[in-house]
């Protein structure tokens, strides 16, 4: 026992000679499931997070590293507990993370909300989970909150991407192989579920598995057992399994792209992460959050965004949800020169697509004053053309004067004359 | 006479007082002496329970290990004795009991 341990348990190296751990540590993993039941010559470091009682009778949150210690003969000689004391990480997470925010995942909706209160405690457990939802909603940033949040945060995260490799590739990275399994298989490999020991393995994508592979993975749900390539010897490993998919599962299993069974043992806890045109508010939030972001990033002197662009980015559906949000603030912000990010700071495709894109056909004439020439800029076909049309709604306010219309578009004269020119407009 | 009650793991007092399924409850007279004994079991662990247990079994003394201080505190103000930080097992406990020499912190190897 070192000095850290004495003054985290408050009992001395010298009083616990000879007594067995449990009884110094006071831990509730003692008495759930001692690690140390398990523990052999040849197993791997095992980490594990709860509480100890201290003698001053105060319930510290602990993280626990076991470790076996082997003879020079190989055999278990004893083992080395290394005890962290939580207290200080608890107390910066608290402070943290923000009454809109999990980690990385941001959001004031209502459904954001009641997945925030659901995390946590999810995190806290074993149990497989399968993460659902549109591209760009934060499946992977979620699965990696969960970790964070977990007993297994000090293990590895080690994610997968189910359809980025051929299946004969992916079985090898995912199980592992031994060496001669096949041609080319130099030196044993200890596949990816191997590396996630203590920790959490993501299967991104896992609608992309191949069959042949949903039964081993069936396989190991069952048993955590895994078989390498070329090897007749399981592997007993402690991994927790976190999947996820933009595909819509249960359509796949009526399809018989997937194995009904292995949805079953995955949708133990189903996290569905909205699209952000459900997520009442938050594109604003996320909006000033990324703006604010970039605005750092790449250290530019803007202080926001225009009503008509906000307005044009709140009605907007966003089919990319929160990844294509990110990145169009990321373009606005490069393409500014000035201090308020205007509509034509947007990219050119949000207008293209936006007769289709902008939620619920609204147009936005309801706008008065100036906002409304710029308003009816999204039922524009093309950039081109609402440039065209933004010019002409000016021209028409301004009754014809072009200094008028100049300082509506916030233009210098001489632009507006050079496209005007462009356009072919005459007044 | 006291009635005294050790939550207990095995012949060990358990290492918490929240942690342990298992309750050793006895009278003892004053040269340790058990003059009725019995082993009582909870459903699932629970300090709540084992705190409940003390007053239903109209408890004098609690002998355990590590236990929280609101839990202590409630015990105390229940005006039951509680010796806490005991490591040994309940048979050395009781003898130490006996002789008055048992303290917080004792252990009894």
């Amino acid at each position: 026992m070192n000095r850290s341990l004495e003054a985290l348990t408050g009992i001395s190296g010298l009083e616990a000679k000879g007594v067995a751990c449990r009884h110094i540590l006071r831990s509730n993993l003692c008495a759930a499931k001692c690690p140390l039941n398990t523990i052999d010559a040849d197993t791997e470091p095992i980490c594990r997070e709860g509480d100890i009682i201290d003698r001053s009778r105060e319930r510290i949150p602990v993280r626990i590293n076991f470790s076996p210690v082997v003879d020079e003969q190989g055999n278990l000689a004893g083992w080395m507990e290394c005890v962290e004391d939580l207290r200080g990480t608890r107390a910066q997470e608290s402070m943290r993370s923000g009454a809109y925010s999990l980690g990385s995942l941001i959001g004031c909706s209502p459904q954001m909300d009641q997945l925030f209160q659901m995390v946590p405690g999810i995190a806290q457990t074993d149990s497989s989970v399968l993460v659902t939802g549109e591209t760009g909603t934060g499946k992977d940033i979620l699965a990696e909150m969960i970790h964070e949040r977990s007993a297994r945060s000090k293990g590895a995260f080690i994610k997968v991407n189910c359809g980025a490799l051929p299946e004969t590739l992916l079985e090898s990275e995912l199980f592992g192989h031994r060496r001669g399994a096949f041609t080319g298989a130099t030196e044993h490999k200890p596949g990816r579920f191997k590396l996630a020991h203590n920790g959490t393995l993501f299967l991104t994508e896992i609608g992309d598995l191949p069959l042949s592979l949903q039964v081993k993975l069936l396989s190991f749900l069952d048993d955590h057992i895994i078989y390498p390539l070329g090897s007749t010897k399981g592997v007993l490993v402690d991994v927790r399994i976190i999947a996820a998919t933009h595909r819509d599962l249960q359509t796949m299993v009526q399809e018989g792209r997937f194995r009904q069974d292995l949805l079953f043992r995955l949708n133990v806890v189903r996290l569905q992460l909205p699209p952000l045109r459900d997520r009442e508010g938050d594109v604003q939030l996320l909006l000033d959050h990324f703006l604010h972001l970039f605005t750092e990033r790449f250290q530019k002197n803007i202080q926001g965004l225009s009503s008509e662009s906000r307005q044009f980015l709140r009605r907007y559906s966003f089919p990319g949800n929160v990844r294509e949000l990110r990145n169009v603030v990321e373009f606005a912000v490069n393409i500014c020169t000035g201090t308020v990010i205007e509509v034509r700071h947007l990219p050119a495709y949000m207008f293209e697509t936006s007769d289709e894109s902008t939620s619920k056909g609204e147009s936005l004439s309801d706008n008065a004053g100036e906002r409304g020439s710029q308003a009816r800029k999204p039922e524009a076909a093309s950039w081109p053309e609402m440039e065209r049309q933004m010019i002409m709604d000016a021209l028409y306010k301004a009754k014809g004067r072009k200094n008028r219309a100049a300082e509506i578009l916030g233009w210098g004269r001489s632009t507006l004359w050079r496209k005007m020119k462009r356009y072919g407009i005459e007044t | 006479m006291a009635r005294i009650l050790i939550p207990v793991t095995g012949e060990h007092i358990a290492p918490r007082f929240d942690g342990c399924t298992e309750a050793w409850i006895g009278r003892v007279d004053e040269l340790g002496n058990i003059v009725q004994e019995r082993i009582l079991v909870l459903a699932h662990p629970s300090a709540e329970d084992m705190c409940q247990l003390a007053m239903n079994e109209h408890v004098d003394v609690v002998i355990c290990n590590g236990i929280e201080s609101q839990y202590f505190d409630y015990l105390q103000w229940k005006k039951i004795q509680v010796i806490d930080s005991v490591i040994g097992t309940v048979e050395r406990a009781l003898d130490s009991w006996a002789r008055k020499d048992l303290t917080n912190g004792i252990i009894l190897t």
